[in-house]
């Protein structure tokens, strides 16, 4: 690809700089970092390297003249005669915003600095259609070192805008053409290819001025450039940030509510004094959960059952009882209405408040309103340890082993506070381990 | 008994008790005899010990610092007199490269039992050769050990232990607090090297704070307790070795810290302070350490001038204030 070869801006508030010598002859092989030619400005003479391998061509401006920062001095092409400059590659036909073909002076994106690649587009003071003057600023780039303003360089009207503001864009780069004549249908586009093609390089301007004028471009929408997400680095004290991690205390939550960077150790208090989230929607079943467990002797249970079976004259089912002593556990813990539901070898019961029909009398009623607390009976299967997280609902998992019963309690962190699942599960345990605490 | 003497007498009685005990001490320097040094810190001395012990040398620094650290390393415990901190530039050599490596590159055979004292502190219309506050440049080089008294009893108890250590000590004194009287017991005492002193409990900000700047935290805790913001101000007493446990335990407890020193504020004994309470307190830090030393220029001639370049009490409140309202000095 040929590269054009520029007058760069060797200092500051140079405005053009004096061709003291080519370095290298028209059609003379060059190899980035070559020394190409020597410029003199006012404040000292330098040396100006190749910025690409290929060799010298269209060399437009002799040694011994002053050239405005920025003009095109010659071009780095593929073949010593330049030839590839000219029919360019056929052009895809999805390529219509292609600047060529605008009459008039192109504007490049300069070299502002000795190592720059690309110039970032702060502004444009021009708009497309707008008359111009040599001096006036057209537009406003920033290099990795500094924010400077670009003059327009030639006299006329803005006829094409081809890089928007916010665009990095290589230097050499074809970024607006100046037209003698007012242009009747000016244009303006970005210089980003909707399939994200680097910029074709743009054609020559010596032969621009023969092409009749465009259709008018249309004009690519560039993607809106991506808002950094305010939530990805939160601005807090290490004091802060260390015991809110140990308080299970969520930072994002400040933001959320608006407080203001950085956090220290007294917005804490504020975060802890806010309501707890809302009730949270399914998909967040997988909210920090709590698991308790506990480890009760299961001889009262079995003596229980027993001799309620013989009272009752028929076999009362273990979750029945199960699901009385967790309605009264949880109901011990400050809940009110209790929708019990059991599960046991695949079968699931509902109970509306059994704790108040008494052991032995609670029968399963048909509700599609959602259980306040489950009651998982794996007594006799080969799970020996519950783990599931992810519920939405209290879970109260029974497994047996031997005369030994292991109790799971587990709840999502939304649900219940971690002070109520203890005592959710301590209060469940005990009722398991000593049946007359029911009774009573 | 404790009673009131100034910070000079302070430092003459604990030459003059350490010459008694041990007949290897003597003292070095221009204008150490008859003079007594320009601040009169050493009156009186030649007299009891004569010019054997109170030996006046021509001015020449390297001069007789090089005879210094060769007695030294010969037997002697010699006390170089250094009339102006800003002359520690002449006896680079011999501080830096001899005493401080002799023992090391010896292989422990040689020791260097050597004090210099000498005077740190500016607003005292000095101008920039003799205003300056170098103790950083010392604490850099390992095998020197540097004291920074407070007060009279400091000076005399870090002194003492000056003395009778067996490697090469630096001791700045603050050339304004010559003439500052504090309690100072009657009875021999040592103050040991590497032990901090909480000189005010407080549970809102540490500042840590060397030398004259001690005065100057002291004050503005008592401003901010004023404002209900309670100060805890920590003397380390030498910088080198530095007590970092005391600073750290009582970092944990505020959370937030202001180190001042009266050297320069860049690559200084505050960014040291405050790099080892960053790296070792750091998730119990609420807020920036902030460093207060000296402006970054020579010290100005101009007493109006001179004033603004060292950090005051109104500074140390102002920056106390903002961390400790939890705005950042200088927000992220």
């Amino acid at each position: 690809m040929p590269h054009d070869v520029i007058m760069p801006a060797l200092g500051m508030a140079q405005d053009t700089g004096h061709l003291l010598a080519w370095h290298k002859k028209p059609g003379e092989a060059v190899e980035a970092g070559d020394i190409l030619f020597e410029v003199e400005t006012d404040k000292a003479a330098m040396e100006v390297e190749a910025q690409s391998n290929g060799y010298l061509t269209d060399v437009t401006v002799e040694a011994g003249v002053d050239v405005p920062v920025g003009q095109t001095i010659a071009v780095i092409s593929e073949t010593p005669d330049g030839a590839s400059r000219n029919p360019a590659p056929p052009a895809p036909d999805v390529a219509p915003e292609e600047p060529a073909g605008i009459e008039g002076n192109q504007v490049i994106m300069p070299a502002l600095g000795m190592a720059q690649d690309t110039g970032l587009i702060i502004s444009w003071a021009k708009k497309p259609g707008e008359p111009v003057s040599a001096d006036d600023v057209l537009l406003e780039v920033e290099t990795d070192k500094a924010a400077m303003e670009v003059p327009a360089g030639f006299d006329g009207y803005v006829a094409g805008i081809f890089a928007e503001a916010g665009e990095n864009v290589p230097v050499g780069d074809v970024i607006a053409v100046i037209s003698a004549e007012r242009p009747v249908s000016p244009v303006s586009h970005s210089a980003i290819r909707s399939n994200g093609e680097a910029p074709e390089e743009p054609t020559p301007s010596a032969s621009a001025k023969a092409t009749p004028p465009p259709a008018v471009v249309p004009k690519v929408e560039k993607p809106s450039p991506t808002v950094a997400s305010v939530s990805g680095k939160i601005l807090a004290s290490p004091k802060a940030k260390r015991l809110a991690r140990e308080q299970g205390l969520d930072l994002e939550r400040l933001v959320k509510i608006g407080a203001r960077q950085p956090y220290h150790v007294a917005d804490l208090e504020t975060l802890k004094s806010q309501p707890a989230e809302t009730a949270p929607v399914p998909s967040t079943a997988t909210a920090a959960s709590r698991r308790v467990t506990a480890e009760v002797d299961a001889t009262e249970l079995i003596s229980l059952l027993t001799w309620l079976s013989s009272e009752l004259g028929h076999p009362v089912r273990r979750e029945t009882v199960l699901a009385v002593f967790a309605a009264a556990a949880l109901r011990a813990v400050g809940a009110a209405e209790l929708v019990i539901k059991t599960e046991a070898r695949g079968i699931s019961r509902v109970y509306l408040d059994p704790d108040s029909a008494g052991l032995g009398h609670a029968k399963p009623i048909e509700t599609d309103v959602a259980p306040s607390l489950i009651v998982r009976d794996l007594c006799g299967t080969a799970v020996s340890s519950v783990q599931l997280g992810g519920e939405l609902t209290p879970v109260l998992s029974v497994l047996g082993r031997g005369e030994t019963l292991f109790i799971t309690c587990e709840c999502p962190s939304d649900t219940l506070s971690g002070e109520t699942t203890l005592a959710l599960a301590n209060g469940f345990a005990e009722r398991v381990a000593d049946p007359l605490r029911q009774l009573l | 008994m404790t009673r009131e003497i100034t910070l000079s007498k302070a430092v003459n009685e604990a030459i003059a008790e350490e010459m008694r005990r041990d007949p290897t001490v003597f003292l070095i320097g221009e204008d150490v005899a008859e003079a007594g040094t320009p601040f009169k810190v050493l009156s009186g001395l030649v007299e009891e010990f004569g010019t054997d012990r109170v030996i006046d040398t021509p001015i020449s620094e390297p001069g007789f610092m090089g005879i210094a650290v060769g007695a030294a390393m010969t037997g002697s415990r010699p006390i170089v007199d250094l009339m102006f901190g800003d002359f520690l530039y002449l006896v680079m050599d011999q501080l830096c490269n001899q005493a401080a490596k002799t023992h090391y590159m010896s292989g422990g055979k040689l020791k260097v039992p050597l004090v210099l004292r000498t005077n740190m502190g500016a607003t005292r219309r000095s101008a920039a050769q003799h205003s300056q506050s170098l103790q950083a440049i010392v604490a850099h080089i390992p095998g020197l050990k540097v004291a920074m008294p407070s007060s009279a009893y400091e000076a005399k108890g870090l002194m003492k232990t000056a003395i009778r250590d067996d490697n090469p000590v630096v001791i700045f004194e603050d050339k304004l607090m010559y003439q500052d009287k504090a309690p100072v017991p009657e009875e021999e005492y040592l103050i040991p090297f590497g032990e901090a002193k909480i000189k005010r409990d407080g549970r809102d900000i540490t500042l840590v704070a060397t030398s004259s700047m001690v005065q100057v935290a002291e004050e503005a805790a008592t401003t901010l307790a004023a404002e209900g913001i309670s100060a805890e101000v920590i003397d380390p007493r030498t910088i080198v070795p530095l007590d970092e446990q005391t600073i750290i335990n009582s970092v944990r407890k505020t959370s937030r810290a202001i180190v001042i020193d009266e050297g320069h504020q860049s690559y200084g004994v505050t960014a040291e302070i405050a790099a080892r309470i960053n790296e070792k307190a750091f998730y119990h830090l609420d807020a920036p350490v902030i460093r207060m030393g000296a402006m970054d220029v020579p010290v100005p001639f101009s007493p109006a001038l001179e004033d603004l370049t060292v950090p005051t009490a109104e500074g140390v409140v102002e920056n106390a204030r903002k961390i400790c309202r939890g705005e950042l000095v200088h927000a992220a």
